[in-house]
């Protein structure tokens, strides 16, 4: 039975996902237009992981780098990337993207700037690639706000152990620094994105249906920040100027609702990517790009946590039209820029709140809704999550900070940064000050004001040191990552076709009495919910070759996709155009069979005639 | 009580300029932590860049635009 005849119910259990980008320069090299592809470039080959194209690409990739230093890497890189691009049919015309590459590096090479060289890791399942200079770090799918924590916390460290074997290899005076924030104080922002397994229904009623669905959504976001938020020194994309403010991100939001990303972003995005395969009717993805970075344990908990309740109570129509703002947007601004958390905002009620009083109406009904079980089996450790949001919001209530700078980013830098700038009388608009908000968020623990902080204990974890180090090197046993982790584990690299969320393909020889003949491998995971540990782990044991237990685990969740080509030829396109797929290659003798009928057709033809 | 105490530590912080109409940047220069081992942290740790140093390194630090 197909994944796709099944009835799924239409409320899910609120599976987190996240692609997150992180700030990279190279200090001491001062490059004009910046430094970030390059550091970016650094980092991702640092990280071992297996290329989502084809081996092909993964073997360039290795040889060009063994040859040449970073200076050249760009180049190196650059190369294999266009074959992998070729190979995708992604471009047709690299030009475009080569400019974009040569002022950074020097050289007239392609480079497609979105998503490239994407590398899965088979240690947890999730993946790294480099998006529009930046080293974005994708994290495997996971069921609980907790689990997110330790995998956001593992990756860090991945990408930390990263940068100092990058660093090794830099020219002296040079180092590569990863800052986990969302802008560079020069108008430039990267995204955190959380995402969340939601019903085809429930997107369709967000987006297409039901317009207070939306606006509630919208309205627990904005005020969402004042336990969400960063910090951050100066305002820039052309807002009022302001001293410090507690978002990052807020800057930027310049529409309610929208698809893109890049520009004029919106409070809700509205992309519709389900990345579920086949069940892309039932299933959707809800791809929220509102958050900001935090590095603080209860500031990320929560970020996560509070809205996979919040998206779940959207899910099941439990929501109140009476806490929608009247304008998401201008609260967005008007709340960041009040750290004192005084400014009210208006609902369409004609009342007026401030953040944490509207944060303490949703509490109140996320509450009713957890008690009446609607999160069972949806969102785990419900009342954990509440528990803590309503100390918190207790806490913003009569502004603890004591305790608020142990949870907040956002309090915790502004009580840093403030301290240092009494003692060293520095002013709010100096570089000094926009430097030392860039500290708070560097990777590096020696200098990183969070780390230090962390490393002496002033602020609150909620995941020890064995989760964290778990999904460094494990995947969550409660999701499809389980299962691309550890068929990734088994496969030798070069043999894998691709690799993406909802299916890895594979070639496996097929030994005959005097041939090997080859084939493609498909496992496809369509349900995030499903190919867990529970559901896989026997069955990848007990079988005798992986694609046996691919068979057996694509009968259980979806049929076998299974597509013979000639190995020769495949050994060729390897050579030259490995971008000939068995689906072109298909299509390309049927074209050939139809002419060949066609040629037969018009000689019976003839004949005829002449007869 | 606990309740006044909480409400009474916020004055300490923000007195009532809001009231008075005086700008959130007049309640920020207020706010005062009373956590003594983070000032003792910073004493030990923190490098504060020089204003050459600091403008050297958020020109390095330029980045593309994202997501």
């Amino acid at each position: 039975m197909s994944n796709r005849n099944k009835t799924y119910p239409d409320v899910l259990p609120k599976i987190i996902g996240a692609d997150i980008e992180l700030g990279n320069y190279i200090r001491g090299r001062g490059a004009w237009g910046g430094t970030s592809f390059s550091a970016a470039s650094a980092l991702l080959y640092e990280i071992n992981g297996i290329s989502s194209g084809k081996a092909y690409t993964y073997k360039v990739y290795e040889r060009a780098w063994q040859n040449q230093s970073y200076v050249h890497y760009g180049n190196a890189q650059m190369d294999c990337g266009s074959g992998y691009l070729r190979d995708q049919g992604k471009v047709s015309d690299y030009s475009a993207f080569s400019q974009n590459a040569s002022w950074q590096t020097g050289y007239q090479t392609p480079y497609y700037c979105r998503d490239w060289q994407r590398k899965f890791l088979p240690s947890n399942g999730g993946c790294v690639y480099i998006d529009l200079g930046h080293l974005e770090l994708a994290l495997p799918e996971v069921l609980s706000a907790r689990e997110h924590l330790a995998s956001w916390h593992a990756f860090l460290r991945i990408t930390r152990k990263a940068q100092i074997e990058a660093n090794r290899k830099l020219p002296p005076g040079e180092e590569i620094v990863v800052l986990v924030n969302n802008s560079d104080g020069f108008g430039h922002s990267y995204g955190s994105h959380l995402n969340f397994l939601i019903s085809r229904r429930c997107f369709e009623n967000l987006f297409e249906r039901k317009l207070h669905h939306l606006l509630f959504f919208a309205t627990y976001l904005a005020t969402s920040i004042v336990f969400t938020g960063a910090g951050k020194v100066g305002s820039e994309n052309g807002r009022p100027h302001v001293d410090f403010q507690i978002s990052q991100r807020a800057d930027f939001y310049e529409c309610l609702v929208g698809e893109q990303t890049t520009y004029r972003r919106p409070i809700v995005n509205a992309r519709n990517e389900s990345l579920c395969g086949s069940l892309n009717d039932k299933f959707a993805r809800l791809h929220c790009i509102f958050f900001d970075n935090t590095l603080c344990h209860v500031s990320s908990f929560l970020k996560a946590g509070v809205t996979q309740i919040i998206v779940a109570m959207i899910e099941q129509e439990f929501i109140d039209p009476c806490l929608i703002l009247e304008d998401p947007l201008e609260a967005v601004l008007k709340i960041s820029q009040d750290p004192t958390l005084r400014v009210r905002t208006r609902t369409i009620t004609g009342k007026s709140y401030k953040a944490f009083e509207l944060q303490q109406k949703f509490l109140d009904l996320a509450g009713k809704f957890v008690a009446r079980g609607k999160a069972l089996g949806v969102v785990p450790e419900a009342g954990e999550i509440l528990s803590l949001w309503a100390d918190t919001l207790e806490k913003l209530q009569c502004f603890d900070i004591e305790v608020l700078s142990r949870r907040l980013d956002w309090v915790l830098k502004l009580l840093l940064i403030r301290k240092i700038a009494d003692k060293n009388k520095l002013k709010w608009d100096s570089a000094r000050m926009k430097s030392l908000d860039h500290q708070y968020s560097s990777l590096n623990p020696e200098d990183g004001l969070y780390w230090l902080c962390e490393q002496n204990g002033l602020v609150e974890k909620l995941v020890n040191e064995k989760e964290i180090e778990n999904f460094v090197h494990n995947p969550p046993a409660s999701t499809r990552a389980y299962a691309r982790a550890e068929i990734l584990r088994r496969l030798d690299p070069h043999s894998v076709f691709s690799v993406d969320w909802d299916r890895i393909k594979f070639r496996s020889k097929n030994r005959k009495l005097f041939w090997t003949s080859y084939s493609l491998t498909s496992l496809d995971m369509d349900n995030p919910a499903g190919f867990t540990k529970a559901a896989c782990e026997d069955v990848l044991k007990n079988s005798d070759s992986l694609e046996k237990a691919v068979a057996i685990l694509n009968t259980s969740n979806c049929c076998l996709n299974e597509q013979p080509f000639h190995p020769s030829s495949s050994q060729k396109s390897e050579k030259k155009t490995p971008s000939l797929s068995a689906e072109k290659r298909f299509l390309f003798f049927r074209i050939l069979r139809r002419k060949r009928r066609d040629i037969v057709l018009r000689r019976k033809m003839r004949k005829r005639s002449r007869s | 009580m606990e309740e006044r105490t909480r409400f009474a530590r916020r004055e300490v912080y923000f007195d009532s300029e809001q009231d008075l109409g005086v700008s959130h940047n007049a309640g920020l220069e207020q706010i005062r932590a009373q956590a003594s081992e983070i000032e003792q942290v910073l004493e030990k740790i923190v490098k504060v860049p020089t204003e050459e140093q600091a403008r050297k390194e958020l020109l390095d630090s330029q980045q593309e635009s994202g997501q």
